[in-house]
Parts: structure tokens; C-alpha cells; sequence
């Protein structure tokens, strides 16, 4: 008979609350070892194939001789029963070779480095120099120069359509407020504070001022074609797919996008540097060329030579990009190229869910310049099956939102992308941060009063500085490639 | 009574005769060849030495002098930590589940869902003062550090550095090659730092710096230390929190002895991985919420006992320091535990 003193405590179990009872009693009974297998000992030396059915069967067993019933007929009225191809088996995968993707969602991080509160922008040598569009050119071998080429600056200010600024205010005032659609957008958000809620908003949806926007400008421009008949030869495309893939140091990259606009002209544009490093490139139209003019965008070839390409040292530039199986050979723009005599002028980006501060200005400039490297790409294999370049290709890109305008002017001088000792590079000329106008009137923290999207019809017309610049380097870009 | 009396005997029975038979059965069982290594359940692959591949190809400019080595967190860690994996989300923590794990390592940010202390299992109150507060986003942290036993080091540049909402140390983004991860920062971690792993243990001690992981038995006496492992390949356990550190204090033979941040020492083999400082977030325990509704907000509910009579239980407890803990051997091989479900009244079910 245990005593009393041996007996205290040992009886928790039988005296606590019941649940409390229930939840010890689970957390042992809980509880089942699995118990080992124990082979007797007549089968240990031999080699069995063991098929424990407690678990998955063993890889390097016996084969499954049995095959699965499928029904003799597929109905359409039962292809929901029917499960989905798993990815594996899609015609498009390829299980090679993976592909690293280029999206017009992907950001490459080098401009993603915002210093913290905290941290102070000291240069610890080259590492806060990392900026997306030169992680782009390592990519792409190509040049950047932070300005519009010369010879596109001299044209600046030459051409003017009459009452420009006036039609292109009223033109934006359109697409802020005198619109009649009224349509629930999208909730707002901020990270900062995450329990901060906004209230509904109806009104003009984003892409739709866009586009209400960009169509307009584009009309004005086109206006012009009494002077310029080649204008109506031109086409303006909407929702044409890309994709291209190509390789760089033995990788290969996709690009993939779905152009919004795109506009093509009967003639391919001319080259911006005609005189490349020690060779001439001669030009279709030599006759009326002479060797003794002047090039004012010679000097670009000098300036290229002190760029020196971006050194991540132990992170490949491809780290942004996501490896894909699933993707098509080829090259596609949307329509045959020998066929028709269309080539691409402009590609213009315009971004419908994106606010502002969503992405940095690189993250953009780094898409267009691959994208614009993407069409011209395209372009120069459809020209020069060879693979030897004899013209170089050009191609432009322009960026818009909201009052946001980036202008870019691709040319492409090679095609090959997999020898380091090749000295031709590519040339990017970027025109970054032009504000067609400022003080948007639905900042909520400006204008706590009337800060929602729906009274802006009252005070639109007030305090809209407006910046006439913008439409002059849009007008000499649209005017490239006529006499 | 009587029976209360007869069910304890029987249950002090049963548990001598446990302890007398489970030692037959293992010596039993041990002569069964390891067929367990097959499956993927247990940790028996951290042994093997991962594929190291160094590109020493001249054409490709970006590649040269990279060693690239695969993230070693996979479904390995999920596998191991299976207990707490089950249909309704990966239980990690007392208050946090994510609803789905993927496949592969992921540096995209998970989208967690609350416990408020409650088992996910019984669905009973498993935890007081847990509920409520902000959104949490779970980032996956590596926690092996595996480097190259022969030759030049991994090295790592820092992307980012940023503040987790599931661990007070603040989290920084790691990558070379092609893969990025997370780890836990140190004190003294700057965006664009290069940061060092080697499996290496050489003759003469390495003159470490902060942020580089090595195993234990490389760093010289004294070192500050943290995320140690306790078996090696198995992933941090020790000094994991923000401003936490463990100090070497001797090595005898193929082990060291570490100081825990609680004062308590440790013994674990020499090839165990370790990274070199002290972690970030130092003023972490000098924080002042400033008002109960920022407690509040981090899913911390109210503590009762105002008025509670104190017992001896609480109040200055001076404790004798506890002896050395020995880690020995492999981890042991846990035996594959089969959890019941409660019985749910859903009749339908």
C-alpha cells in the first residue's frame, strides 16, 4: 500500500478541470510512434523490395504493372470533370533548355536600393552606383547617354502646329475631369500605415485617361499631314504580343510583352550614328551623303568609350529574371514582316494600374530600354537573316503617366551577344522625367479639403503648370523618318 | 478510490516494462539496413557535401571567380519540421500559420493567417495573451549556411536590409548568381557588403569578420557568435534574437563550448556552422511602446494578475548554474509520430 508522502501530486490528472484533463490525456494518447519495421530474421540477408504501405511507395521498386481506366469517350459536356494538363505536359514546355524571362512585370533590383531612415548614402566604392538601366545594357551591350541625341535637339523647335499648348491643356484637362465615365476605381492604399482605409471613389478610370491622352496627342500630331503626306502611311496599333529570345553569354533571355500602342512607318528609320568606331557604315541613301559633313552626333562614339558596364560582382544580372519552362521559339511583333512593309517607329508604354510611386524611374527605363532592344531586335533578324549587320536599327519608345514622360532612342549596331572580345555596342539615348504638367489636383495630402477624385472638375482649371517642352520633343520624335 | 490507486500502479508498470523492453526492440531493429535513407523523411542528406559548382569559363565576364551553390533550405525543412506541417497550414509559430508552403525556397513574402493562441489542432486555447493586431507577412529565412569545404569561399553581397513583422532581428537580403535569400543581419550590416560562408576548418584560426559564417571550429577563442547549430547541416537554433550573442569558450578535442545567451554552455561539434557578431535591432528590449494600444497591435492582449496574491513562485530567483550540455552524435532519429484528429461533432464529416 504506497504511503500518502508518495501518492501527492500524482493525482493532477484525475482532479484539474476537464478540459485541462481531456488536453493531457490527448497530448499523450494522442500521439502514435510509428513502430519500426522489423523484418524477421529469415529475409535479413536478402534484398527484398520492402513496400510499407504506411508510406509512399520506394522510387527504385518494382514497376506498377497496372494502368489507370480512362474513359473510352470525352464528352464536352463532362470536360469539367476532366482535371487540367499539369504544366509539365503543356506543348510549349520545354524541358531542355530553361529561359530566363523578361516581363513587363519584372523589376531589375539594382534600382530597388532605397537607404533606410537610418542608413546614409555613403559610397562604398562602386556599390551605390547600382542602377537598373545599366544592369539593362549589361544585358543588352548597350551605352546609355542621359540626353537626346544632337541631332534631334536642333529639330526641337522647328515644327509648330498653330494653338498647340491651348488644345493639348484642354486635352488634359479632358482626361482629369471633363469626361463623362464614372466608374468605381480601384481602393486605395497605403503600406505605410496599414490600417488606413480610403473611401470608394467613381470616376474616369486610369487607362482610360491615358488613352484618352495619347490619342489625342497623336491626332494633333498627325494633323500635320498636309505638310507631310508619308503621316498617313503611317499605322497605329493597339494590343499587338511580342516575344523574342536571345542569348547572352550562353543564356537565354525572353522577352515578352503586350505592346499597348505601337506605331509603324512604310520606311525604317535612319540610324543616329553613322560613322561607328573605324568602319562606315554605309547608309541606303549614299548618294546624297558626302564624307565631309558633319555629323553632329559623331562624338557619341568618344563618350561611349569612357562608359564602363556595371560589375555585380558575385550576383549575375540575370538574378532579376525569373526561369521559365514554358515559352515559345520565335520571334512575333503582331504581323508578318516580309509581307507588309511596315517597321516599328515608336513604341509607346503606357501603364494603367501603376501609381507613380509604385516603381523608381530606373525600373522603367530599364523595361524600356529592353524592350525597345526586344522590337529592334526583331527588326534587324527579319532584315539580315545573315546575322551581319549592315545598317544599324533604330527604334523609340515613350513612356507616359499621368504627367510622367520618358523618352528613349534605341540603336542597335549588333547581333551578337556572346563574345566579350566585340567592341560594338549598342546606343541608348534616355530622356527621363519630363512633367507635361504639375500640381495634379488629387494629391489627398495637399488638398485635404477637396482631395478626392470627384471635385476636380471645380478647380482643374486652377494652379495647372504646364510645360510646353514636353510636346515639342514628342512632336520631333514623331517626326523622325520624313523629309 | 481504489481504482485510482490500481490505474496509477498499472501505469507505473507499464512504464517499467517500456524501460526494459524499448532497448531489446532497438537492439533489434538495428540490424535492419538503413533503408530510411531512401525516403525523403529524415535529415540523413545534410551529411552529404552539396554541389559545389565553381564557373571558371573566361567568356562570360559576370561569372568569373563566382561560387555558386544552391540554396540548401528546401521542402527538407518543411519534411523535418512535419509535425507542425499539416492540411490546414505550416504551424511555425505560436501565433502565426501559413496557409500554403510551396515547393522550393521563395523569397516573395507569405501572407500569414492568426492563431489567437488557439491549437490548430483542438482548436482550444493553447497560449494566454496571444491575439489580434496587424497583418503579419512571414518571410522565409534561411537558416543553413553551407559553404565550400575546399577552395575559395561563397561570397554574398547584401541587397537589402529591411524589419520582419514575425522576428525582432532585422532580415537582409543576400544573393549570388542567380538565387536570392533572406538571413538574419548583424549588428554592423550595410547595404552592399560582401559576406562570406566556408566550410573550411583550417590549422590556425580564422581572423573573422562580422557577418561571415564558418564553422566553429575555424574561429579563435573568444569570438562573438551567432545562429549556432547544434547539429551540424541542421539549421540555427541558439542566439537568434535581435542583440543576441554566444561566445566561444574553449575547444576540447573535436568540440567547442559555447556561452548561450542565457548563461548556459554548450557543447557541439566542430562543424557546426556559425555566423561571426552580434545581431541587429540591439535597442529591441529599450523599446517603449509608449501606450497599451501598441501592444495591442502587436497581437499582444491583456495580462491579468493585478490583483493575484504572490506566492513564492514569483519574484528574485537565483538559480545554480546548470551544468554543460552535451550535444552528442547525429540528431536522434525521431520516430514517425501519427497525430489523431479530435473528433469533430460535424456530423457531416
Amino acid at each position: 500500500m504506497p504511503k500518502i508522502t508518495e501518492l501527492r501530486g500524482l493525482f493532477k490528472p484525475f482532479t484539474k478541470p476537464l478540459h485541462r484533463q481531456w488536453k493531457w490525456v490527448w497530448q499523450e494518447k494522442g500521439k502514435f510512434n510509428e513502430p519500426k519495421l522489423t523484418i524477421p530474421k529469415a529475409f535479413e540477408g536478402r534484398q527484398l523490395n520492402i513496400i510499407d504501405p504506411l508510406h509512399e511507395p520506394d522510387p527504385n521498386a518494382l514497376p506498377d504493372e497496372s494502368t489507370p481506366w480512362t474513359s473510352p469517350t470525352r464528352h464536352p459536356m463532362f470536360e469539367y470533370l476532366v482535371p487540367p494538363l499539369p504544366r509539365e505536359q503543356h506543348p510549349l514546355f520545354h524541358h531542355d533548355r530553361p529561359v530566363f524571362l523578361f516581363d513587363s512585370k519584372t523589376k531589375l533590383h539594382a534600382g530597388n536600393i532605397h537607404p533606410t531612415k537610418n542608413q546614409k548614402l555613403t559610397f562604398i566604392g562602386f556599390v551605390c552606383l547600382f542602377k537598373g538601366v545599366d544592369q539593362a545594357c549589361l544585358l543588352t551591350k548597350t551605352i546609355p547617354f542621359y540626353e537626346l541625341p544632337q541631332s534631334i535637339k536642333q529639330n526641337l523647335d522647328q515644327v509648330t502646329i498653330p494653338n498647340q499648348d491651348d488644345l493639348i491643356q484642354s486635352y488634359i484637362r479632358q482626361s482629369i475631369a471633363y469626361d463623362a465615365t464614372k466608374e468605381k476605381l480601384p481602393r486605395k492604399y497605403t503600406p505605410l500605415k496599414q490600417r488606413r482605409s480610403f473611401r470608394v471613389e467613381y470616376s474616369i478610370p486610369r487607362p482610360r485617361q491615358m488613352s484618352i491622352l495619347l490619342e489625342n496627342t497623336l491626332s494633333l500630331c498627325e494633323s500635320l499631314g498636309g505638310r507631310y503626306p508619308d503621316l498617313f502611311k503611317r499605322n497605329l496599333y493597339r494590343n499587338t504580343p511580342f516575344y523574342t529570345t536571345f542569348e547572352r553569354y550562353g543564356e537565354l533571355v525572353h522577352l515578352r510583352k503586350k505592346n499597348e500602342y505601337i506605331l509603324t512607318s512604310p520606311t525604317p528609320l535612319s540610324p543616329i550614328v553613322k560613322r561607328l568606331y573605324k568602319l562606315e557604315i554605309s547608309s541606303g541613301d549614299s548618294v546624297n551623303e558626302n564624307l565631309g559633313v558633319h555629323d553632329p552626333n559623331g562624338h557619341y562614339v568618344m563618350q561611349g568609350n569612357d562608359y564602363k558596364f556595371l560589375n555585380m560582382y558575385p550576383v549575375y544580372p540575370t538574378i532579376d529574371l525569373q526561369s521559365e519552362q514554358l515559352y515559345q521559339d520565335g520571334d512575333e511583333q503582331g504581323w508578318r514582316m516580309k509581307k507588309s512593309n511596315e517597321y516599328v517607329h515608336t513604341t509607346f508604354y503606357v501603364s494603367n494600374d501603376e501609381l507613380i510611386h509604385e516603381a523608381t524611374t530606373d525600373e522603367r527605363l530599364a523595361r524600356m530600354v529592353m524592350f525597345a532592344f526586344g522590337t529592334a531586335l526583331v527588326q534587324a533578324r527579319q532584315l539580315y537573316p545573315n546575322g551581319h549587320l549592315t545598317k544599324p536599327v533604330t527604334v523609340q519608345s515613350v513612356f507616359l503617366l499621368d504627367e510622367l514622360f520618358h523618352f528613349v532612342v534605341f540603336q542597335l549596331n549588333t547581333l551578337n551577344y556572346n563574345e566579350t572580345n566585340d567592341q560594338r555596342y549598342n546606343y541608348v539615348w534616355i530622356d527621363k522625367d519630363n512633367y507635361l504638367y504639375d500640381n495634379r489636383p488629387s494629391m489627398v495630402m495637399h488638398n485635404p479639403l477637396y482631395g478626392t477624385e470627384r471635385n476636380l472638375q471645380r478647380y482643374v482649371l486652377e494652379k495647372l503648370k504646364y510645360n510646353p517642352e514636353v510636346f515639342q520633343k514628342f512632336l520631333a520624335l514623331y517626326l523622325q523618318g520624313i523629309k | 478510490m481504489y481504482s485510482l490507486i490500481r490505474n496509477h500502479v498499472a501505469r507505473v508498470l507499464q512504464q517499467d516494462l517500456t524501460a526494459v523492453i524499448s532497448p531489446l526492440s532497438r537492439s533489434i531493429t538495428a540490424n535492419i539496413p538503413e533503408r530510411k535513407t531512401n525516403d525523403d523523411r529524415t535529415a540523413s542528406n545534410s551529411q552529404q557535401s552539396p554541389k559545389i559548382e565553381k564557373t571558371s569559363e573566361n567568356k562570360v565576364p559576370w561569372k568569373a571567380n563566382v561560387v555558386e551553390m544552391p540554396v540548401a533550405m528546401g521542402p527538407q525543412y518543411i519534411i523535418d519540421n512535419y509535425r507542425e506541417h499539416r492540411e490546414g497550414g505550416f504551424y511555425c509559430d505560436h501565433r502565426i500559420i501559413i496557409p500554403e508552403m510551396p515547393e522550393q525556397y521563395t523569397v516573395k513574402p507569405f501572407q500569414t493567417r492568426k492563431s489567437g493562441g488557439n491549437h490548430p489542432d483542438t482548436g482550444r486555447k493553447e497560449y494566454r495573451r496571444v491575439g489580434g493586431g496587424l497583418k503579419k507577412t512571414w518571410l522565409w529565412i534561411d537558416w543553413m549556411r553551407r559553404g565550400p569545404t575546399e577552395g575559395p569561399p561563397l561570397v554574398e553581397r547584401v541587397i537589402r536590409i529591411m524589419n520582419s513583422d514575425c522576428h525582432t532581428a532585422k532580415v537582409a537580403l543576400i544573393g549570388h548568381g542567380n538565387t536570392l535569400r533572406y538571413i538574419l543581419a548583424t549588428e554592423n550590416l550595410k547595404v552592399g557588403d560582401l559576406v562570406k560562408t566556408s566550410g573550411e576548418i583550417p590549422k590556425n584560426p580564422v581572423k573573422a569578420s562580422e557577418g561571415d559564417a564558418y564553422p566553429v571550429g575555424a574561429l579563435p577563442v573568444g569570438t562573438i557568435v551567432n545562429c549556432v547549430e547544434d547539429y551540424p547541416g541542421q539549421g540555427a537554433k541558439y542566439a537568434v534574437n535581435a542583440g543576441t550573442f554566444a561566445t566561444l569558450m574553449k575547444r576540447v578535442d573535436n568540440r567547442c563550448i559555447l556561452q548561450l545567451p542565457t548563461k548556459h554552455e554548450i557543447s557541439i561539434l566542430e562543424q557546426c556552422m556559425v555566423t561571426v557578431g552580434r545581431l541587429s535591432n540591439v535597442e529591441h528590449n529599450e523599446f517603449i511602446y509608449g501606450k497599451a494600444g501598441a501592444t495591442r497591435l502587436m497581437g499582444i492582449r491583456p495580462k491579468l494578475g493585478l490583483f493575484h496574491p504572490k506566492t513564492s513562485r514569483f519574484g528574485r530567483r537565483p538559480f545554480r548554474p546548470k551544468p554543460i550540455l552535451v550535444i552528442t552524435g547525429e540528431k536522434p532519429d525521431y520516430p514517425n509520430v501519427i497525430k489523431l484528429e479530435h473528433p469533430s461533432l460535424d456530423p457531416y464529416r
